[in-house]
């Protein structure tokens, strides 16, 4: 299973294995057109609305992270906003997608919007989180 | 901005000549100490129902999500198969038919060789799916191996006419191999299930230190972030419970020993579970082990293997044989 590593359904089970200092992130979907009180969308239950779990949505996203930095010859670290953006844009088209297969179009916002959260800890400091909006659906033309 | 774990990044370790080695070494020793356990009929039976159970009520339920394509290819996908049949709800409902009705003739020891190739398709079939959107999941590997070790110990016996000696069981041996299940096979499939259920801890365990450089274990009062990453992703998922303080955060930070100290017997254990196949005793001992560390990650980082604890309670722990075994050790007790 080692040497084969992610090959459904043999796993090289890789899940906590590097705990290092630094970021962590997770991601989530939320209402472009509904803000908390932090000035950022309000989270949706987006595992009832597109039967994808938050932690399903961000494999998903690193998985296309990963493709593209593969895609354009750089490292992971190496992209651009733009490109994560980008990124971003087709993880959320493909989250927004789901909504026909799970019959849930009524109930879904207008506008949807990918919310990344990043996790910062520094040992004797502390742990700092913030979140930042990824990607927003445009407004559809009246 | 994104930074993304090694694993995350896809920078992926080579397997060192000398794990291979170790682990090479490791499984002959193991090969001369192992032996499939002397296991009874009634056994046998308890456990296709019990696994069975897991089968259906937690691998079986319809795929909620209905995913009609394969964008990111994984295992079987990858090699080309199309799985999004399944998202068609009728489609899908014929097959968890058929799947219903091999479980039935699984629990009754009815053709096995049949019934199990089935089950194992039909499980490995659905999860390559779901697995094929860009994340991968880790919640069912154990049951869909299980099933294709059994699958390929029913198969193989069957084809091969293995010469199985010492086992002195003849019953349904008037019956043919494909039509019933033979309790020889099924010591050997038991054993093979019992090899690849440890074979995921013991490479859950290795990956760990690949991955960190060996250093995991001095790493762990980092996981500390993780916890708050899976509280948010458990929470941003329904909306329920999470969002907020996370506990244990704060003694992991503030007692980093003590973090390492806590999870050093997980990662022992891991690397430990190949004990398991010495024999009922120490399967039951490291199951039980298992059980109790997949407990307390559930508590302390919100993660829940339940599957996996199943399958470790049914075939590692065996708890009627352990019944049986104390109350024919009571009643020996009171006759005298």
């Amino acid at each position: 299973m080692l040497v084969v590593g992610e090959f459904y359904p043999f796993s090289d089970f890789p899940m906590y294995s590097d705990p290092d200092p630094g970021t962590t992130e997770y991601i989530f979907l939320g209402d472009a057109d509904s803000l908390d009180e932090e000035g950022l969308p309000r989270p949706i239950a987006m595992q009832y609305l597109v039967g994808v779990r938050a932690a399903k949505a961000k494999k998903i996203f690193q998985t296309n992270l990963r493709e593209r930095a593969r895609e354009s010859g750089k490292s992971f670290r190496d992209l651009t906003t733009t490109e994560i953006s980008k990124v971003a844009s087709e993880t959320l088209a493909f989250l927004r997608g789901r909504e026909q297969h799970m019959g849930t179009s009524a109930e879904m916002p207008e506008r949807l919007a990918l919310v990344l959260g990043e996790v910062d800890l520094v040992l004797g400091e502390g742990i700092h989180e913030k979140k930042t909006v990824l990607f927003e659906e445009k407004r559809k033309q009246p | 901005m994104i930074k993304g774990t090694a694993h995350e990044r896809g920078d992926r370790r080579a397997v060192p000549a000398g794990y291979m080695k170790m682990m090479a070494s490791g499984w002959k020793w193991l090969c001369s100490k192992a032996v499939p356990w002397d296991l009874r009929w009634w056994e046998a039976a308890l456990m296709r129902l019990f696994f069975a159970l897991v089968i259906f009520f937690e691998t079986f339920p319809p795929l909620k999500e209905r995913f009609a394509s394969q964008p990111r290819p994984n295992g079987l996908a990858e090699w080309g198969f199309d799985f999004t049949f399944f998202a068609d709800p009728k489609l899908y409902g014929t097959f968890s038919g058929i799947g219903i009705a091999a479980l039935a003739l699984y629990v009754i020891g009815f053709l096995p060789v049949l019934t199990l190739p089935y089950l194992a398709w039909f499980s490995i079939a659905t999860k390559t799916l779901a697995n094929s959107q860009g994340g991968i999941s880790h919640s069912y590997q154990m049951v869909s191996l299980v099933l294709l070790a059994q699958a390929v110990v029913t198969v193989w016996c069957f084809l091969q006419a293995l010469p199985f000696r010492g086992t002195g069981d003849t019953r349904c041996c008037c019956l043919p191999g494909w039509l019933v299940t033979h309790l020889r096979v099924e010591r050997w499939a038991l054993y093979y299930s019992q090899v690849v259920i440890v074979a995921c801890y013991v490479t859950a365990g290795i990956t760990k230190l690949l991955n960190s450089g060996g250093m995991w274990l001095w790493n762990t009062p980092y996981l500390a972030k993780d916890l708050i990453k899976t509280d948010r992703q458990n929470f941003y998922s329904q909306l329920k419970e999470g969002g907020g303080e996370v506990a244990y955060v704060a003694a992991l930070l503030e007692h980093p020993m003590l973090a390492r100290l806590l999870f050093s017997p997980g990662l022992l254990l891991e690397l430990g579970a190949l004990c398991a196949l010495l024999g009922r005793a120490w399967g039951c001992w490291v199951g039980l082990s298992l059980i109790a560390m997949h407990i307390g990650i559930d508590v302390v980082m919100g993660l829940n293997f339940k599957v996996f604890e199943m399958t470790v309670l049914i075939f590692l722990v065996n708890v009627p044989w352990w019944v049986a075994y104390a109350a024919g050790w009571l009643t020996r007790k009171r006759t005298g």
